[in-house]
């Protein structure tokens, strides 16, 4: 029973977080987090254990929704029109993760395969604050499109690599190369699963496209995709991510195989991914915001700076990685907001808790530093976005 | 020793015997597999003019090098538009052919034979023969074609068929042979096992193939152009049963050729501006003469090798008649299925000659287990399949064209 009440107590924290962050424009990741500390460690209102029994499930749950979320924002034309958001994403993840590796591992002499893991917890830039709060600006399209794919690119990147480390570790004493190759199995066997069952579903809503409870199917379809690719011993995330990516494309991947989607009915199939799917993500980002903060445990001072630190490197290294990429841009302004796009969001969240089950000696750590840098990220950025339109009000307008 | 005169005339006479036999082809509607076939028997254990230890030694290689060249040949030659068109109806009937066989041969082979074959060695047969050759069936559809008769849906149906036998009975082949030589293996493994080596064939084949074909967009033109893609169709064979396991290498050889020749489809589709061409028609155009020469040789050196019992050839005269059988069954259920025509029905339900590939996959338990610790026979299978092939070969080339015009007339008579 206290699960269930948990559970509800933190829906309802979680739509205050969101008002709050209206009023105050502070990212509700933060009150969030605040909230599940006062009310757990604090005040003691709730414990972690009471939750802890069904977060696997929901971990699982949450990776699928939000692989299948990262590949609904992939569109084709952005992939192979615009390689410079291809580049763009990549180098700034590939920056961040890497210097954050390399921290960990000279710090504490983890091997490899943890100071990755560590590296892709953090290097990932999953916030969609800032997109919430461009869209709401005159922001050219072109910028919009940018952050967009960038949050989902970064998703993906996160995500694989995390969790392609933790299965090297779990490989044992298994040759880099045998594991490269066991790896590159689970990749195509969940790239396959997710294909064959995004077709699948595609012929589907083709056929039921006039018919209700759409995306509920759409949702039990992407669980089977992601429970099916992991029976096979393939990557259910990967496998979500390409279903995702299918239906995100319906139109054209619906076009290899003859299919005309009605202009009236494809507006139906968009509000449902869009209005029920943006629900859906919503519970998810409460949930695991609030759990962890019911997670936190009062450690030493060394947690707190240390998590500052990252994030110190984390703003530095997007600084290092898009002032001279964006240095030439015809943009006056809007290159400050790339800067600025240092907030942690929900694949760092999630994935905390997979790392700290996978490394239980290390739990406590992991899953406190996440706290600190979620926390020390989305105020940096807010504090900056603040500071940086105040300087550019007469000519940012809000719409 | 190897007498080395003597390897280059037979690698002559094997050429001109198949340029002559597809010449004859015209005049006597026998495809020139029989001639081949014949001709490597006449050599071998009739006149014994060749040593067949020699060429058993190189059945691995000969193997690898049928299988990628014909494999390739398969992938450029498929339109994936009209692929995805016909798709359905192929799948159809090959649902209710190839695993029907497979397991019918299974079963009958070991009840009848159960010192040579138990189940699994039996389905094991069954894999290699319950698929039809691309290049024999086309043969034979050629022949209804050159008589006047419209018949392009149902030959896009064979065709699409014979393509999609050739990959899903090697990795079946391979996936069996496994099974027999890792016991513990579960049917669920089992299935896991090949799944597996589908999606790391497809995933492979399909990024060497996307990479290779922007490559060749860029040295447009430039001389040897082919014979460096020849290369790269080894190289993604290697790097596929390394990297997938074995089995993979076959699958990504044929998606490999499918993308470079059809990946302005795909993109076009898509609408995705950023598109490579590659020259299909020289491609095409050189891999035919590859294709042709592979293809004479390897019936050559089937025809070298095989020594055939009584017994064998009984067996493989019932399993010949049991694949007709199981034809004509498949053939009248997708009738009814899909609606096809009378017609249509019955040059689908004649239509199923083997070929090189059943040829191919009878060498692998050889090759797999050269120690003969789980195939004790291993001899068997080529000897088998070569009853097989060249049973159903004749039966296309000479009973399919009549049995198909009959029933034109029965059909035209009823009309009147």
């Amino acid at each position: 029973m206290w699960d269930f009440i948990t559970s509800s107590v933190i829906i309802f924290l979680g739509f205050i977080g969101v008002m709050l962050f209206k009023v105050f424009s502070i990212p509700e990741i933060i009150f969030l987090i605040l909230f599940g500390i006062f009310l757990g460690p604090i005040f003691n209102f709730f414990n972690f254990s009471n939750i802890s029994s069904v977060l696997p499930y929901f971990t699982c749950f949450a990776i699928a929704v939000l692989m299948f979320d990262s590949g609904l924002r992939l569109k084709i034309e952005r992939l192979f029109e615009n390689s410079k958001l291809i580049y763009l994403s990549l180098l700034s993840f590939i920056f961040s993760f890497s210097v954050i590796s390399i921290l960990f591992k000279f710090l504490f002499n983890f091997r490899w395969a943890i100071s990755l893991a560590f590296g892709a917890l953090f290097g990932g830039c999953g916030n969609t604050v800032l997109l919430t709060l461009l869209r709401s600006m005159n922001i050219k399209e072109e910028s919009l499109t940018y952050f967009s794919f960038e949050l989902a690119f970064s998703n993906i990147l996160s995500f694989i690599v995390a969790l392609s480390s933790l299965n090297y570790l779990s490989m044992g004493m298994v040759k880099i190369v045998e594991s490269l190759k066991m790896l590159f199995t689970q990749f195509s066997a969940g790239m396959m699963v997710g294909g064959l069952i995004g077709v699948l579903w595609l012929i589907i809503i083709y056929a039921i496209r006039r018919e209700e409870y759409f995306y509920i199917l759409t949702l039990a379809m992407l669980i089977a995709a992601y429970s099916f690719a992991e029976g096979m011993d393939g990557s259910g995330p990967l496998a979500s991510l390409i279903f995702g990516f299918i239906i995100g494309n319906y139109e054209r991947v619906g076009r290899i195989f003859g299919f005309k989607f009605d202009v009236h009915e494809v507006g139906s199939i968009r509000y449902l991914l869009g209005g029920l799917h943006s629900e859906i993500t919503f519970l998810i980002r409460v949930f695991f915001f609030v759990i962890l903060g019911l997670s936190f445990t009062v450690a030493s001072s060394f947690e707190f700076l240390f998590g500052l630190l990252i994030t110190l490197l984390l703003f530095l290294c997007r600084l290092f990685v898009m002032l001279p990429l964006t240095i030439k841009r015809e943009f006056s302004y809007e290159k400050y907001f790339f800067y600025l796009n240092v907030g942690r969001g929900l694949p760092t969240a999630v994935l905390s808790f997979i790392i700290s089950s996978q490394l239980s000696d290390l739990s406590n750590f992991i899953l406190n530093l996440s706290i600190y840098v979620l926390i020390f990220s989305n105020l940096l950025m807010s504090v900056l976005v603040k500071l940086t339109l105040r300087e550019l009000t007469p000519v940012v307008s809000v719409k | 020793m190897i007498n080395t005169m003597n390897i280059i005339l037979l690698f002559c006479f094997t050429i001109i015997l198949g340029y002559l036999g597809q010449l004859f082809y015209s005049r006597t509607k026998i495809p020139d597999v029989i001639w081949l076939l014949l001709f490597g028997i006449i050599l071998g254990p009739i006149l014994h003019l060749y040593d067949p230890s020699l060429f058993i030694r190189l059945s691995s290689l000969m193997s690898i090098l049928a299988l990628c060249i014909i494999l390739f040949d398969a992938g450029i030659n498929v339109d994936i538009g009209l692929f995805v068109k016909m798709l359905p109806t192929s799948i159809t009937v090959l649902l209710f052919t190839y695993p029907i066989t497979m397991l019918l041969v299974g079963l009958t082979l070991n009840f009848f034979m159960p010192d040579y074959f138990d189940l699994l060695q039996g389905l094991l047969l069954g894999s290699m023969i319950s698929g039809t050759s691309t290049v024999t069936t086309m043969s034979i559809v050629k022949t209804l074609e050159d008589s006047g008769l419209k018949i392009d849906r149902v030959k896009t149906t064979l065709l699409l068929e014979s393509v999609l036998t050739d990959p899903i009975g090697i990795i079946t082949c391979i996936t069996l042979i496994r099974m027999i030589m890792m016991p513990e293996t579960s049917l669920f493994e089992g299935f896991k096992l090949l799944f597996l080596s589908f999606s790391n064939s497809i995933i492979l084949g399909s990024i060497i193939g996307v990479v290779w074909g922007a490559i060749l967009d860029r040295l447009e033109n430039r001389k040897f152009n082919y014979m460096l893609t020849l290369a790269i169709v080894f190289l993604t064979y290697i790097v596929s049963e390394s990297i997938g396991g074995e089995g993979s290498g076959a699958l990504s050889v044929l998606l490999f050729g499918l993308v470079i020749t059809n990946f302005e489809y795909i993109a076009s589709r898509l609408e995705v501006k950023k598109i490579f061409k590659v020259n299909k028609k020289q491609l095409r155009e050189f891999h035919e003469e590859i294709t042709f020469f592979i293809k004479s040789f390897f019936f050559v050196y089937i025809g070298l090798i095989i020594s055939i019992s009584p017994e064998q050839l009984f067996s493989g005269l019932a399993v010949s008649i049991l694949v007709l059988v199981e034809r004509w069954f498949a053939g009248t259920v997708s009738e009814h299925i899909l609606n096809l025509s009378e017609f249509e029905s019955i040059i689908i339900k004649t239509t199923c000659a083997s070929g090189l590939p059943a040829l191919i996959m009878s060498q692998l338990p050889m090759i797999y287990d050269p120690n003969r610790t789980f195939f004790l026979h291993p001899e068997i299978y080529p000897n088998i399949c070569f009853i097989v092939v060249l049973i159903t070969v004749i039966y296309g080339a000479l009973i399919t064209p009549s049995i198909v015009f009959r029933k034109i007339k029965t059909i035209t008579k009823s009309l009147k």
